[in-house]
């Protein structure tokens, strides 16, 4: 493993690098977005306010500040499993419980647009909502459950692996 | 790490299980789909994947790329069901090399890293045809009746955004096969362990 390593520690600088500057990026520009709009109130405008808002802030948390997270962690694990003296920071340290909360907001959003799409005529049918966008999350959750029990198993013998000559 | 496993077999136990019926109606389901559209001669299981004004995005692939409908949803349902339910497998089979002793990694977690790494490609691939090019990105924002188009009409930055997203999962999941890869000896080297 070393001298592949060694063979590729600028490929894996540059991913390093490039994962950070994603993961940061993914967690800034939801911030700047929800001022814009707050700014604009764009958003407050429309027949079905709340729909929109569910929808906006959905996607700033879910779909871009939880995976610049994980972009985060994931950036961090390789650099854990690469580099004898890194030690994991912060995200890296409470991965599986940032995977966790992951899961659950997942949860929680998917609970709460299945009762916006009661209610509101999106257009579409419930049951086909249901069964097409039910699995799916499920599937995610699972992967993101999964994920963190791995980690919290993992990082125990990387570190048992370490000490190893 | 031995008595937490002990403690909580039980559970990875449901956990695996659970996992492994989930990928398998993932990957099943779209095979059903596409049988029972042929047999029905309906050829339109697009409608499950229903999003509103999916016919925009339909129209738009059809005169920009020449693709039927058919070849639109089949992509869609690769992406979307198969190979989810192709990680979900690969990640019950990891648990379970991880908590077994004497488990072999079957043919998804062998073939881990060439799976994700399909994922990013076909990812890529999926939002340069559907979103990057334009209009089909609009087609897709206009979520719900009241909503006004305009708040999307942001051009430059609505792509840079989707390309940001895109760019993320693309490094998870380039950055999973990486770890899969270097990870697999280091967990049969512990095993080995007394």
């Amino acid at each position: 493993m070393n001298e592949f390593i060694e063979k590729n520690r600028r490929l894996l600088h540059f991913y390093c690098v490039a994962s950070r500057a994603i993961g940061w990026a993914l967690l800034i520009v939801p911030g700047v977005a929800a001022v814009v709009h707050l700014l604009s109130g764009t958003l407050m405008e429309g027949r079905y306010r709340l729909y929109p808002m569910f929808i906006f802030v959905r996607v700033l948390i879910l779909n871009t500040m939880f995976l610049g997270l994980v972009v985060l962690g994931v950036a961090q694990f390789i650099r854990y499993l690469f580099e004898r003296q890194y030690q994991p920071s912060l995200i890296l340290r409470n991965a599986d419980k940032i995977l966790y909360l992951y899961a659950f907001l997942m949860v929680v959003g998917f609970v709460l647009e299945f009762f916006f799409r009661a209610t509101i005529p999106t257009g579409s049918s419930l049951l086909l909502y249901l069964f097409g966008w039910m699995l799916p999350t499920v599937a995610k959750v699972l992967i993101l459950v999964g994920l963190g029990q791995i980690l919290r198993r993992l990082l125990p013998v990387i570190e048992e692996s370490k000490t190893l000559v | 790490m031995n008595e937490f496993i002990e403690k909580n077999r039980r559970l990875l136990k449901i956990f695996c299980i659970t996992t492994r019926i989930i990928g398998w109606a993932l990957i099943l389901l779209p095979v059903i789909l596409v049988i029972w559209s042929l047999l029905t001669g309906t050829s339109r299981f697009g409608d499950f994947l229903s999003w509103p004004l999916n016919i925009e995005k339909r129209l738009w692939h059809r005169q920009a790329f020449s693709l039927t409908d058919e070849q639109v949803d089949l992509l869609s349902l690769v992406i979307r069901f198969v190979l989810p339910g192709l990680l979900m497998l690969g990640l019950a089979q990891f648990i379970r090399y991880l908590s077994e002793k004497k488990y072999r990694p079957g043919w998804t977690l062998r073939c881990g890293e060439g799976i994700l790494y399909l994922y990013a490609v076909l990812i890529t691939g999926q939002v340069l045809w559907n979103y990057v090019l334009g209009p089909g990105m609009k087609a897709n924002m206009y979520l719900v009746e009241g909503l006004r188009p305009e708040i999307y009409q942001v051009g430059l930055l609505t792509i840079l955004a989707s390309a940001l997203l895109t760019a993320a999962k693309v490094v998870i999941l380039i950055g999973l096969g990486q770890i899969l890869a270097r990870v697999m000896p280091v967990i049969e080297e512990s095993k080995t362990l007394v």
